[in-house]
């Protein structure tokens, strides 16, 4: 036991501090994004779709197509330069630059601070950098909750 | 510190074997038949390898030479050789796994039933989640990677009892090989040091020993000398401007590599990270997985320091590295810690089985105590098995055939001496691996496929089909995109074929969706003044009406394609989403007129009593069981689905015995 002494304190540190910054991050993450808000009662996968024929696509123009979102998923969180979303094929990061917009369904305009946990939000954007592995959004769109007949 | 002197038996290899079969067994049964939609670099993977080029940064060298010699078995398609390759390493993984935890758990922990229990369950909880599933059936460097670190592992606990140099030496050539796999076992080099420190410091005084350390790790990473020798090969944008021709390029190639996306978060981001860190475990292992692990961190720590040490630090230095890593598909980046996280779990899991199993002892009857044991280790075994039935839907791959669907229909498709504008670099391998492999259709130009450069004159005069957006509105950025100059302004898009999209409409789609354009200077023809359609309906769907369909021909082949058009009574000028299906399974939805309607309306007008008219092949899945179906189709909002057809659907011909025909008959 005298031999592995060392051993144990600096292992035993180690342990602690890993401990410690994982609840410190906990704490913040609660504290940015709150505890008040439960799981999604349903599945990140099949995201309600959306018909073109929506008041949105005015907006955009033709640069976009509302109804061929690039990404669609729950919000997991925000970030100060992207968000991240749990999606059907897991969790994706979104990058946020300053010439993002971001909607509600409505068109009008929201901040990020305004997005809650879990929001289903759509994303078009573009895959940039090496291999297509980012997601720069050009636009998001905070899609109306899903209601439960909703297919 | 304790040692291992004699820390595997025969009984163990046997469990390590059938542990291996098992998830060989379910990997390839949930294998990906051919090409991926879902992966994004995986159809470049499948292919560099058949060709022994140089895949994206950092090149990849040994799992390039793996690939090939996978390329050469008997049976199946090039691409479905490639993702076999990750079924077996996967598989290959789970049983090193296994043996790396059956050594490290101490004997007083459990028994040796229960200590195999544990061993076997987190092996198995590893095996069959989420990531490591996903990536263990597609054709990707994961599966292979997580095998060589296993290997490293276990060739540094053979060097720890043996204390040969030549030991050493082996353990340094499979450490320098794993970087081929993946780059960032480098960073697993502090944690092997401390290891190697602490097994034996005398070492480092041996003149010996250093050589066969710097000997064997040399000859490992000289693989990378592959890099100049096939940078010839590269035709990705983003990896030409960093080829690996000069030491400096070397170096951009791969350490240098995705500079922008390393420690790309700011301080006060990295709770949030952990945080997102600590989700993804759960995802995998669940909370119990995160329990189990914490109680393991605690008995390594107490019973195998040298070991927690060698893992902890394995695992803080890729954990600190990849929180800060800014990628849009992070999990599989975590798949080497969550590798030593699993064998966290199993020390958890025998600290609880051998506290069960002290109480047990206490029981008077040995009989009964030794039932318990073996309820236990029994117990264990099938709570560990939930996540292969609960993460089978998730996991499997089987039926990922659209990308080879629609492109043995395009190749068959498309006329003599004509060109087909695709994405280009990584991001093209849907079609490039085609020509390259079996020299499909060597009539048809794909001007991206030698350059992603292309210049006009390279197409000029030749009839021109897309399988990218190509308009001036259309989103063609990113690695793959197009040279602005290559095609002349004004171009339509003629919708030719129509994929099936794996019902994932508006889900991500970095390749995008599967339409086979024809590019022309004219409008297409897509408005009549009347029509008498095969089959009429008059189907009122909101503010449309679909007036009648053609459907030909009667029957088709699975993974062939049905010629449809669609007459459209369209009272109120909007867009409107279409989405038709077989049965229940979505095969594609599109915007009514495939984004021409505005600007035919625009600038050659539509009369108000005109029909539009949508005119196209239709790709049924492979996947479609023999029989009739029905032929569905909904407006995307108005949520009613009616059905328009019934389509006969013949199998008489095996999905890969076709793609295999068509790719080589062309």
């Amino acid at each position: 036991m005298a031999k592995n002494r060392w051993g144990f304190i600096i292992g035993g540190a180690l342990l602690i501090v890993m401990l410690m910054l994982g609840s410190f991050s906990i704490g913040i993450y609660l504290g940015r994004l709150g505890t008040d808000q439960g799981s999604p009662r349903d599945e990140p996968q099949a995201p309600p779709p959306i018909p073109p024929q929506n008041p949105l696509q005015e907006k955009v123009g033709e640069d976009i197509q509302i109804n061929n979102p690039d990404l669609v998923g729950r919000l997991k969180f925000v970030g100060k330069d992207g968000i991240q979303l749990i999606t059907e094929q897991g969790n994706r990061f979104v990058i946020v630059d300053k010439d993002t917009r971001l909607w509600n369904w409505s068109g009008e305009t929201l901040q990020l601070r305004d997005l809650g946990r879990y929001d289903i939000l759509a994303v078009y954007g573009s895959f940039t950098q090496d291999g297509g592995r980012q997601l720069l959004a050009d636009l998001i769109v905070r899609l109306p909750p899903r209601q439960p007949n909703d297919p | 510190m304790e040692e291992n002197k004699h820390p595997l038996d025969r009984t163990d290899y046997w469990l390590a074997l059938a542990l291996t079969a098992l998830a060989l067994f379910v990997f390839i049964r949930t294998l990906t038949p051919s090409l991926s939609y879902l992966s994004p670099d995986g159809n470049e993977l499948a292919t560099i390898p058949y060709l022994l080029g140089l895949a994206h940064s950092p090149g990849y060298p040994v799992y390039t030479w793996l690939g090939k010699l996978f390329t050469l078995l008997p049976f199946g398609d090039i691409a479905h050789r490639a993702n076999l390759m990750s079924a077996v390493m996967g598989a290959l993984s789970i049983g090193g796994l296994y043996l790396l935890i059956t050594i490290s758990l101490s004997p007083r922990i459990a028994s040796a039933v229960l200590r195999r229990a544990a061993a076997l369950c987190s092996a198995t909880l590893f095996a069959f989640s989420l990531t490591f599933w996903s990536q263990s059936v597609i054709a990707e460097v994961y599966a292979p990677n997580i095998a060589f670190i296993a290997l490293t592992l276990l060739a540094l606990l053979y060097w720890e009892r043996t204390r040969r140099d030549r030991d050493f030496f082996l353990f340094a050539l499979v450490f320098g090989l794993s970087l081929g796999t993946h780059l960032s076992n480098i960073g697993f080099a502090p944690a092997f040091i401390v290891f190697i420190l602490l097994t034996d410091p005398s070492t480092l005084k041996r003149p010996r020993w250093w050589l066969a350390a710097i000997a064997g790790f040399g000859i490992g990473i000289l693989q990378f000398l592959w890099l100049p020798l096939r940078a010839d090969t590269l035709n990705d944008r983003m990896m030409l401007e960093r080829a690996p021709v000069t030491i400096l390029g070397m170096y951009r190639y791969t350490l240098g590599a995705f500079s922008q996306i390393k420690f790309a978060f700011p301080i006060e981001e990295l709770p949030l990270r952990l945080v997102l860190y600590i989700d993804l475990i759960r995802n995998e292992f669940a909370l119990s997985g995160i329990l189990f692990g914490l109680a393991g961190l605690f008995s390594l720590l107490f019973r195998r320091t040298k070991y927690y040490f060698l893992l902890v630090l394995m695992y803080v230095v890729h954990v600190w590295f990849f929180i800060q890593y800014r990628v849009f598909d992070l999990e599989v980046f975590f798949l080497a810690v969550h590798f030593i996280w699993a064998i966290f779990i199993a020390f958890g899991i025998a600290e609880l089985l051998g506290a069960l199993e002290r109480l047990a002892i206490r029981l008077r009857s040995r009989s009964a105590a030794r039932i318990l044991t073996i309820t236990l280790a029994a117990l264990t075994l099938l709570i560990c098995l939930i996540p292969l039935t609960r993460n089978w839907y998730k996991s499997d791959r089987s039926d990922d055939v659209a990308v080879n669907d629609f492109y043995t229909n395009v190749w068959e498709i498309l006329p003599e001496n004509s060109a087909l504008i695709t994405r280009g670099g990584v991001m093209g391998y849907d079609a490039f691996y085609w020509p390259l492999i079996y020299n499909t259709r060597s009539d048809v130009i794909l001007p991206t496929l030698p350059t992603p450069f292309p210049v006009s004159t390279s197409i000029e005069g030749l009839d021109l089909y897309s399988t990218t957006p190509v308009g001036e509105n259309q989103k063609a950025m990113g690695p793959g995109a197009l040279p602005p100059d290559l095609l002349p302004e004004g171009l339509w898009q003629v919708p030719v074929l129509v994929g099936a999209h794996q019902n994932q409409t508006g889900l991500l789609s970095q390749r995008g969706r599967l339409v086979l354009y024809h590019l022309t200077e004219e409008p297409p023809d897509m408005i009549v003044d009347s029509a008498f359609p095969a089959t009429p309906l008059n189907l009122k769907l909101g503010d449309v009406t679909l007036v009648g369909i053609d459907l030909k021909p009667g029957s088709v082949e699975s993974g062939g394609r049905i010629h449809i058009t669609l007459y459209w009574k369209v009272l109120r000028p909007n867009r409107y989403g279409v989405e038709l299906s077989i049965d229940d399974s979505i095969l594609e939805a599109h915007e009514l007129g495939f984004g021409n309607l505005a600007r035919f309306q625009k600038e050659v007008g539509i009369s108000a009593d005109s029909l539009v008219v949508e005119d196209y092949w239709l790709v049924v899945p492979s996947t479609t069981p023999a029989g009739t179906h029905d032929l569905n189709i909904r407006l995307m909002g108005s949520g009613e689905t009616s059905s328009i057809a019934e389509i006969l659907v013949l199998d008489e011909e095996k999905d890969m015995e076709r793609w295999l025909k068509i790719a080589g008959d062309s």
